[in-house]
């Protein structure tokens, strides 16, 4: 399964500012992930847009970021976006070790979720079927991603 | 049933070899057709539904005595709740697991059963509806599944290796079961990388304890893999080898060398399972063109050191293999020439068609030499499954495979009878059930030190009873009829695979 995402390094303490981008044309996203199953180890969050999206969900998108896991919500704002359609791909980093933990198979063995709840057929979504739109007069678009865990 | 239903049944005999484009929707049973039908054939109760979620009761002796000296516990598995939710399975295979337990203390038989709470079923237990695809029956609304345990019913087979229980599937990872309340445990990653991954239903433990499997994977990517476990159930080697085209591959044979296995020309195409459209079945295809590939796999590296080539067949399992001084390598295998008893009568009988005009697999005998040839022989005529050897013979040279077996001619369950083969001679030994019974597979214990010295034993259901009973027979005298018999208070489906675990 083509779902090996790479470590984003650069994580900072502040919400991250991604790209800059003229301030009138931008919209803020806000992605609450929900459903985690505990509080050990980080949330990985990486945003894609349309440009990238030959390679979604692999690689590391225009931004991401790592959080520590919380059990009820994990709240992470993107801001300033220029507008244009995105899709989030989240997964729960339980073991800290800054990757997607694969099996043998490299089968995700760790908890993920995408924008839309968008679901592949043993695989990753689309990015289209993940893919969400920041328009013009946004002010703040929110978005829930539920990660689900593969058994067992 | 309809004519409607059985000209689809001749059009796709006349396909043939093209790809088998069944509309799974339009072939789901329901739970109306089947209860008509089985209003008309009392028989299709082998079939109906589970009738609980848990049984315990005690046999009631109806033939013979029990022997004392067999002590120990019949565990089985095998699909049971094909109807949930209002929703009936469309095949066979399709339905949520369940194990038995028939304990032998001595002096009587227990039984106790209970469906399986797979993770796949307490997921439909939130939804509260079907909402997973099973082997080849697509819920009228599918959720995405992320990986094969999504799927997994945990319904083929039991192995109690040591000290632990666990309930196994061809698509996914083992199922650990406590014994004491039958209750479903975690699914078993033999390693952290392991977690998720297949582990076939015909595991082969060799009679030192050691333990060999499969495992095998269709989708996205095709891969087989081996596993060695030791005696004591840690994983001395995992091996994972890219293959394709690829197709179930549900047994396997190990020798004293090797672990061969027989790659049936009926093959999945990923691109449509993965469309989500087509059942996991329904995305095979039959292409005898390929033949049946053997592969042939070095026990100490877990590589595949040679390959053979045998005619197109279509099987699901092997009785035993082993392996000459020259390298010759012998094994059996209940073969049949297409796989449409499998695509087609066990999906119709799930609504209600009491006929099974497809042509089942026969007991046969393959020989691969070092040098490349290979060549497969009938050991006996007529129809053969479900065969079982004196374990105590894994990997060596046997004389006696027991098995159930028919003629293909007496119409209706082609299953009948219960037999001795000798692979290199023929049926030697063979009883005849009632007509009004159906047996299920049928299990040796050993008890002397000979082979084939101890009992068999295997459960059957009596159709004018409406009860599900179980015989013990004096392995080396099948034809003198069950020397024990016990019946349980109620019917229950018919099952796949069991394991006897002596005490």
């Amino acid at each position: 399964m083509a779902l090996t995402t790479k470590a984003f390094g650069a994580t900072g303490l502040v919400v991250a500012i991604l790209f800059i981008a003229i301030a009138a044309m931008a919209a803020d996203l806000e992605v609450s992930v929900e459903g985690l199953r505990s509080a050990e180890g980080n949330v990985r969050v990486a945003l894609h847009r349309r440009a990238d999206d030959a390679e979604f969900p692999d690689g590391d998108g225009v931004a991401g970021m790592f959080r520590p896991a919380e059990p009820d919500v994990v709240r992470i704002v993107f801001v300033d976006l220029p507008p244009g359609d995105y899709a989030v791909a989240v997964f729960h980093d339980a073991d800290g070790d800054e990757e997607l933990g694969t099996n043998i198979l490299g089968i995700p063995i760790e908890g993920y979720g995408f924008s839309n709840d968008a679901r592949g057929f043993m695989g990753p979504p689309s990015f289209d079927a993940a893919a969400v739109t920041v328009g013009a007069d946004d002010d703040v678009l929110s978005i829930g991603v539920t990660i689900g865990y593969p058994g067992p | 049933m309809t004519n409607h239903k059985l000209s689809r049944r001749d059009a796709l005999r006349v396909i043939g070899s093209l790809p088998i484009l069944l509309a799974t929707g339009a072939l789901a049973g329901t739970r109306e057709d089947f209860a008509a039908a089985l209003a008309r054939q009392p028989a299709l109760i082998a079939f109906e539904t589970a009738r609980a979620e848990a049984f315990a009761a005690p046999l009631t002796t109806l033939i013979g005595r029990l022997p004392p000296a067999l002590a120990g516990v019949l565990w089985r598995n095998g699909p049971a709740e094909h109807e949930r939710y209002g929703h009936r399975y469309g095949h066979w295979f399709d339905g949520d697991g369940m194990i038995q337990a028939f304990t032998f203390t001595g002096s009587n038989v227990i039984h106790r059963a209970r469906i399986l709470d797979t993770p796949k079923r307490r997921r439909e237990t939130q939804a509260g509806e079907r909402v997973l695809p099973a082997f080849a029956t697509i819920p009228p609304r599918p959720e995405p599944i992320l990986g094969p345990n999504d799927m997994n019913v945990a319904n083929t087979s039991i192995l109690a290796h040591a000290g632990r229980l666990m309930a196994l599937w061809e698509g996914g990872s083992a199922l650990a079961v406590d014994p004491d309340s039958l209750t479903a445990g975690q699914l078993v990653a033999w390693r952290p990388d392991l977690a998720g991954v297949p582990f076939s239903a015909h595991p082969k433990i060799e009679p030192d304890g050691t333990l060999w499997n499969i495992g095998c994977v269709l989708a996205p990517q095709s891969v087989l893999l081996f596993y060695h476990i030791d005696r004591t159930g840690r994983l001395v080697k995992v091996n994972t080898m890219p293959i394709a085209p690829l197709g179930m591959v549900h047994d396997f044979v190990v020798t004293a060398r090797h672990l061969v296995m027989l790659l049936t020309p009926f093959v999945l195409e990923p691109d449509r399972f993965l469309s989500g459209h087509a059942s996991f079945l329904d995305a095979h295809v039959w292409r005898p063109a390929l033949g049946t590939r053997v592969l042939t796999v070095d026990k100490d590296t877990l590589e595949p050191v040679c390959r053979h080539e045998l005619p197109p067949g279509f099987h699901f399992h092997h009785g035993n293999g082993w392996e000459e001084p020259d390298g010759t390598i012998r094994l059996d295998v209940c073969q049949a020439p297409d796989p449409a008893f499998l695509t087609e009568d066990l999906r119709a009988v799930m609504q209600g068609e009491w006929r099974f005009p497809a042509t089942y697999p026969s007991y046969r005998h393959v020989v691969l030499k070092p040098n490349g040839t290979a060549a497969i022989d009938d050991v006996a005529p007529g129809i053969a499954e479900f065969p079982r050897i004196d374990p105590r013979y894994t990997g060596l040279r046997h004389r006696k495979v027991f098995a159930l077996s028919g003629s293909g001619e007496e119409g209706g369950w082609p299953l009948r009878r219960v037999a001795c083969l000798d692979p290199e001679g023929g049926t030697v030994d063979v009883w005849s059930y009632p007509r009004h019974q159906i047996p299920e597979e049928h299990v040796f214990v050993p008890r002397g030190e000979s082979e084939g010295d101890g009992w068999l034993i295997g459960p059957f259901l009596d159709v004018q009873r409406r009860a599900t009973g179980l015989n013990v027979f004096e392995a080396g005298h099948l034809a003198d009829g069950p020397l024990w018999q016990g019946v349980l208070p109620y019917p229950l489906p018919l099952g796949l695979h069991g394991a006897f675990v002596i005490i």
